[in-house]
């Protein structure tokens, strides 16, 4: 376990490694980038079937964002660390077809400029991070 | 092979699918006037049927597959032409149960879908190079 | 002379450093060649153990003392290096790993190990600049 025996240097409760990564901002990044690649294969999926009767529509579970939302709001690192984005049907979607079929062309389009353009600010944000540690532990890039 | 593009596996089975429907589209529009094929009968129309084949442990989107291409059984439609080869002693030809108008419909609806999984993939690729410029200036 | 052979000659105040911890000053020597992946199981089992006559922090060994502090950075940084490479190589067997993770994993397994070595590096200049002072 990393981290692991009372031998070991602590600060707060993080070992100084565990503690160089648990940055709030840091953390919600990761874990939206797991909640928009998440949502590219169920985009992949909506597209796949948008001629399939009868198919409904899926997306990353709404309770994800609750859940992340509230371990930022509170400051739980440890939530932050382990909340886990997954797949659900839309609830939300209605039909505008005879057979079922809740997946709309152009908004399932939509959705997918719009998850590329969080996934490139999302790495982004990891990368920027990723850099400004290397900074403050180097003293350069 | 490695699973580096997201949602590729959905895109792949939605893109064989809609070309397997092009194909059995392009065949009923090319043999709307068979009055009498290989069997002695009208062509019958041919027509797929899509299905979704969902992800069991849910961590991928869904994939399509067509499970069969089947007869539409519909009765051919009787037209009246008395100096057709084919013709009946009352003068009416069965003609192959094919509407042009049905089958353009759904030739549209099909490369519509087509294209937009293109699209998919174009998008999958890019977020794929993104993520691996991670970390790097 | 470049710093990595000067730690290499282990001088008698660096020694003392590691001294009844031998497991942690080949740790150090690694670090300083790069070689940390192959510190066997051994080794970092010997890391969390503190060793007999080993420099203890004004209040004794469950606190802040300066061997602690690197045993648990050694380990640390030794923990997500083989994290990052199981999270490579499942993804590098077809196994349902999502790129970035295995990405991000690595990228963190590099910053951390870069982390370890400047700490030696600047152990290694303070202990030069006290060898330099005039007695």
């Amino acid at each position: 376990m990393p981290g692991g025996t009372g031998a070991a240097k602590r600060f707060g409760g993080l070992s100084m490694v565990e503690g160089l990564f648990s940055g709030t901002n840091y953390l919600a990044a990761k874990r939206l980038l797991d909640a928009t690649a998440l949502r590219q294969e169920a985009i992949a999926g909506n597209l796949a079937n948008v001629e399939t009767p009868g198919y409904r529509r899926m997306d990353v579970s709404p309770s994800f964002e609750a859940e992340l939302r509230q371990a930022i709001g509170s400051g739980d690192v440890s939530a932050m660390k382990t909340a886990q984005p997954k797949l659900a049907v839309d609830a939300t979607a209605r039909s505008s077809r005879q057979d079922g079929n809740t997946v709309i062309l152009e908004s399932e389009l939509l959705k997918l400029n719009q998850n590329s353009v969080e996934h490139a600010m999302e790495t982004q944000m990891i990368t920027g991070n990723l850099m400004r540690m290397r900074l403050a532990i180097t003293g350069r890039g | 092979m490695l699973n580096l593009i997201p949602g590729i596996e959905s895109t792949s089975s939605a893109l064989n699918a809609e070309r397997i429907r092009m194909d059995v589209v392009s065949q009923n529009i090319s043999n709307a006037q068979v009055t009498k094929g290989p069997d002695g009968q009208p062509y019958q129309r041919q027509q797929v049927v899509f299905q979704t084949v969902l992800d069991s442990q849910l961590q991928g989107g869904a994939t399509v597959q067509i499970p069969t291409i089947s007869t539409d059984h519909r009765p051919p439609i009787l037209v009246y032409r008395p100096g057709h080869p084919d013709a009946d002693p009352r003068g009416m030809v069965a003609m192959p149960n094919i509407n042009i108008h049905e089958e353009m419909v759904d030739l549209i609806a099909s490369s519509r879908s087509f294209e937009a999984n293109l699209a998919v993939v174009k998008s999958a690729r890019s977020l794929a190079m993104q993520t691996l410029s991670i970390g790097k200036r | 002379m470049d710093p990595i052979s000067l730690i290499r000659q282990t001088p008698p105040g660096m020694q003392a450093l590691g001294a009844g911890n031998p497991a942690l000053q080949r740790a150090m020597d690694a670090a300083g060649q790069g070689t940390l992946e192959r510190i066997p199981e051994s080794v970092m089992q010997q890391l969390s153990r503190p060793a007999a006559g080993h420099i203890q922090g004004a209040g004794g060994p469950g606190t802040a003392s300066f061997e602690n502090m690197l045993g648990g950075l050694v380990k640390d940084v030794a923990a997500k290096q083989a994290q990052s490479s199981a999270t490579v190589n499942a993804l590098l067997a077809g196994k349902d790993v999502p790129l970035h993770q295995a990405m991000i994993a690595s990228e963190e397994a590099s910053v951390s190990f870069q982390l370890m070595v400047e700490v030696r590096n600047k152990l290694l200049e303070s202990y030069q600049e006290l060898m330099r002072m005039q007695v």
